[in-house]
């Protein structure tokens, strides 16, 4: 992922996905926040044929999981 | 006849208390743990506080805002090597604490979108480039690092949030899939 290709489809799917603005998106919307929206909209957008993706490695619940079991040794 | 008394042996009481102080201990940690906000990438995400205040005197006020979208239009626009992706998410840019390029991701990120939009229409990317020179390049080294620490920072939260996806190859309930018509 390079360039500015990934903004252009970050941007574009949550204006499609939440009905923003593009300078909402891009001005006012907080990026790492826009990463969360952006990988739910992914995440929930099985069709008949399936989710067309799936997370490569851990999603943010596996991660707090992780840093939880972490936390108790 | 009424039953025989049972007699655990000492060992077997005390291996026993210790199991159980060692869970009771187990279950206070965890328990800690678990009313703590979430350890993850969310709770930074989701922080009522997103700004790093890192000077708040009556003559200086500097806070790193968080990073937005727009900012990897504006490194592009000023060839600023963080504009590429890959290097902001696999943190593969190495931070240096002083040089121009230092000064100009401090002037972008310790100001509001709307100004730094404003002067790229006024002054121009060679302009911002001056302005930054001017603005930071002054500060003690020590000060830079700081601002440059809090940036550092905002970076690893955009970063965590960002995900890795792979095609899937199974539908919603583990069927395989159809290819799409």
């Amino acid at each position: 992922m390079d360039g500015l290709g990934w903004l252009l489809d970050k941007t574009f799917r949550l204006m499609a996905t939440y009905d923003l603005t593009e300078d909402y998106v891009l001005d006012e919307l907080d990026g790492a926040k826009g990463w969360a929206m952006y990988n739910w909209s992914i995440a929930n957008e099985a069709n008949v044929w399936g989710t067309g993706l799936k997370i490569k490695g851990d999603g943010y619940i596996q991660q707090e999981k992780k840093r939880l079991a972490k936390l108790k040794n | 006849m009424p039953d025989a008394p049972i007699i655990i042996p000492k060992s077997v009481q005390d291996g026993v208390a210790a199991t159980l102080a060692a869970q009771a201990s187990d279950d206070k940690v965890g328990m800690k743990a678990a009313t703590a906000a979430l350890p993850g990438p969310m709770r930074d995400v989701f922080s009522p506080a997103p700004d790093i205040i890192v000077s708040d005197t009556p003559h200086q006020r500097i806070s790193v805002r968080r990073f937005v979208d727009r900012d990897f239009v504006f490194l592009s626009a000023l060839g600023h090597p963080l504009n590429r992706f890959s290097s902001f998410a696999d943190r593969s840019y190495s931070f240096e604490p002083s040089g121009e390029l230092a000064w100009q991701l401090c002037w972008l990120l310790t100001r509001p979108v709307a100004d730094i939009k404003a002067a790229f229409k006024t002054i121009g990317a060679e302009g911002i480039k001056e302005a930054a020179a001017d603005e930071f390049g002054e500060l003690p080294i020590f000060g830079i690092g700081k601002i440059m620490e809090a940036i550092a920072k905002q970076m690893t939260i955009y970063a965590s949030a960002h995900l890795e996806y792979e095609p899937n190859e199974t539908g919603a309930e583990g069927e395989k899939s159809s290819p799409k018509p």
